[in-house]
């Protein structure tokens, strides 16, 4: 649990970053179309999917090196049995 | 190693013509960059525009005749049988080779102004700055992808069968052909045009392409480190998949400026400067595969170039396509240098390093010259890769220099104020480009004369490597850690141009014209990145040229460093 609340707070900051560096800032807002509020939803989704693919890629890469541990480990296991065998 | 299914070898025409290809691609390049020193080189002969629109449409078919090649030549080792119709896929070679002619030759009729009208459609050429073919050539390569996609998919067990690779393989061609779909409409408004044009280079780059590349790069890791194919599946899944979560709606990051709703100025901002992330987790996966253990590695150029892909893919794509993908960024960027200095090192970097590495693995293998002489591949590699560097880094400072004389200061670009400024950039393309043709020049002749020449006495794994055999030092074991520390190394370099782009936004740049803050941040900024995108290479290829020297015992071999 404590991982992926982490996992999430990382995520979220790394999308307040980017989140701040795609706002535009030079809009007044004008030409935004007849609701407010269909724009603020669209920034909310916005910021949440971006805050989902962080996380989703925090996780999988953080697997991609557990994986690969096991896959040694394994790998190192058999080195010994094989060099037992083989020992005089 | 050898070659396990007859039809492989019809992958070695493909591979030939992407040779064919590249060098007439930078042949034209070449002729562009002395071009841009003195613009009335060869004017009225063959025009600057005609030029570009070769070295660019060739860019791409070189691409993907490395890509079939690359397809063709793993297909049955993913299938476990023949591939089906070799008669389709003979076919598919000679209608590439005359839509090729065909598109190359039409081109001149753009300095006449002949489109070859009929029924309301320009046969002949569309006069279109890339993916630029007349209609009937547009039609053929709809047939030629159809045919690759038919192959492809028949050559596959049921689907029930498939792994991640498979389905990265069999989406990535279909797909491939579907988008294509989109560069068959002509409308006469150039603003829609290039929105469509837009839609097929970068719905094929960033979603389709890159498909294809995460597959192919995990079967060359599998053939080349023997690594579980479960392992490299995972990496393949996810890989895809932050590619589209990322890339599908960051793509809209090309819709900022040509007519399309300001709608799309924050999520393509926010979700392309996403699109790093799959690029990041792939050069991992790379990095992860290659330490499985300690084990020389048998076919150094293969990997020398899979792994210049996944960093000039990082380097180019990621961190330079991240600097510039902000609205904020983008609207000083967009339409100058900045944007060739991402386009070359993603395209050629990703892409093309990747068609080169798979020739590299499989030209070996058909022509039974596993103990070839490796020493002309990684000269070639380095030349290649420090020659693309040059070349982006002499871009991305004249692009810097051409934003503030051009879009700041208002200068214009027709009346001749703004090439002056850029001289010495303009002087930097030819040179660092003829480093780059000379590899060419070596990559080919080693390649087409692989397995012909006589052999080297050294075999492939007694070649000399390139630094010294002590284990030690610049050639110890590199470590996650370490990779990781070079990775944050380059992102910050990365977040130098990105706030010296950014400072153009500032009053003291915008309003009181003193470019002293983004100049300082560039010249910092793009050097640092390219220099520490070669000392990374050399460290990296250096660790592993190390273990050719350094023998270990039984059991020892499996032993990772990270």
């Amino acid at each position: 649990m404590t991982q992926r609340i982490i996992d999430g707070t990382l995520s979220v900051l790394a999308s307040i970053v980017g989140f701040a560096l795609s706002w535009p800032f030079w809009r007044d807002f004008e030409y935004w179309p007849e609701s407010r509020e269909m724009w603020w939803l669209y920034f909310v989704v916005g910021f949440v999917l971006a805050v989902y693919v962080f996380y989703v890629f925090i996780r999988v890469t953080r697997t991609l090196f557990e994986h690969d541990a096991i896959g040694k480990a394994a790998a190192r296991a058999d080195a010994a049995a094989n060099d037992k065998a083989g020992a005089p | 190693m050898q070659i396990q299914y007859n039809t492989q070898r019809l992958s070695m025409r493909f591979f030939m013509l992407m040779l064919v290809l590249f060098v007439f691609q930078a042949g034209f390049g070449l002729l562009l960059a002395a071009q841009q020193a003195d613009p009335m080189l060869l004017a009225g002969i063959i025009n600057f525009n005609v030029v570009r629109a070769e070295h660019l449409n060739l860019g791409l078919l070189w691409i993907l005749a490395g890509f079939i090649g690359a397809i063709l030549f793993v297909g049955p080792l993913l299938s476990k049988r023949e591939l089906a119709s070799p008669w389709l896929i003979k076919f598919l070679f000679y209608a590439l080779v005359v839509t090729i002619v065909w598109n190359v030759g039409t081109q001149y009729l753009a300095m006449e102004g002949t489109a070859g009208w009929w029924a309301g459609q320009p046969w002949l050429q569309e006069g279109l700055e890339y993916i630029e073919a007349g209609r009937a050539a547009d039609l053929v390569i709809l047939i030629g992808f159809s045919i690759l996609a038919y192959v492809v998919l028949r050559t596959f067990p049921p689907v029930s069968e498939w792994n991640e690779i498979h389905w990265g393989l069999g989406i990535g061609v279909v797909a491939l052909t579907v988008v294509w779909v989109f560069g068959l409409f002509y409308i006469p408004t150039i603003d829609m045009q290039e929105y469509f044009r837009w839609f097929v280079v970068h719905y094929w780059v960033e979603g389709v392409w890159e498909v294809i590349h995460i597959s192919l790069v995990g079967m060359l890791l599998v053939l080349l480190f023997k690594v579980d194919v479960k392992s490299v599946g995972f990496a393949v899944f996810w890989g895809v998949l932050l590619v589209w979560l990322s890339g599908l709606i960051g793509n809209a990051h090309h819709y900022f400026w040509i007519g399309t709703p300001e709608f799309w100025q924050f999520w393509g901002s926010l979700f392309s400067a996403l699109e790093p992330l799959p690029l990041i987790f792939c050069f991992w996966h790379v990095y992860l595969d290659a330490h499985q253990n300690r084990k020389p590695i048998e076919n150094a150029p293969a990997f020398y170039f899979i792994l210049g892909s996944v960093v000039l893919e990082q380097v180019g794509a990621g961190i330079l396509g991240f600097t510039m993908t902000f609205a904020l960024t983008n609207v000083w960027s967009h339409g100058t240098w900045i944007t060739p200095a991402h386009g070359h090192l993603a395209l050629f970097g990703t892409f093309g390093m990747l068609g080169i590495g798979a020739a590299y693995y499989a030209v070996p293998v058909m022509r039974k010259a596993l103990d070839f002489d490796q020493r002309l591949g990684k000269l070639a590699f380095w030349l290649l890769f420090t020659g693309m560097l040059g070349i982006a880094l002499a871009f991305a400072l004249g692009g810097t220099v051409q934003i503030y004389a051009y879009r700041t200061l208002g200068l214009e670009w027709f009346g001749g104020d703004v090439f002056p400024i850029m001289g010495i950039y303009k002087m930097l393309v030819p040179v660092a480009g003829l480093l780059f043709t000379l590899g060419v020049g070596i990559l080919v002749f080693d390649l087409v004369t692989l397995g012909k020449r006589v052999r080297s006495l050294a075999g492939a794994g007694e070649t000399e490597p390139l630094v010294s055999h002590s284990p030690h030092g610049w050639a110890k074991p590199l470590t996650g850690y370490e990779a990781s520390m070079w990775l944050t190394g380059m992102w910050l370099f990365g977040a130098i141009i990105t706030l010296g782009l950014l400072s153009f936004n500032l009053h003291m740049v915008r309003v009181e014209g003193n470019p002293i803050l983004p100049y300082v941040l560039a010249g910092i900024g793009y050097p640092g990145l390219l220099l520490i995108t070669v000392l990374f290479v050399w460290r990296f290829l250096a660790s592993l040229e190390a273990r050719a020297s350094a023998p270990m015992r039984l059991g020892e071999a499996a032993l990772a460093p990270a």
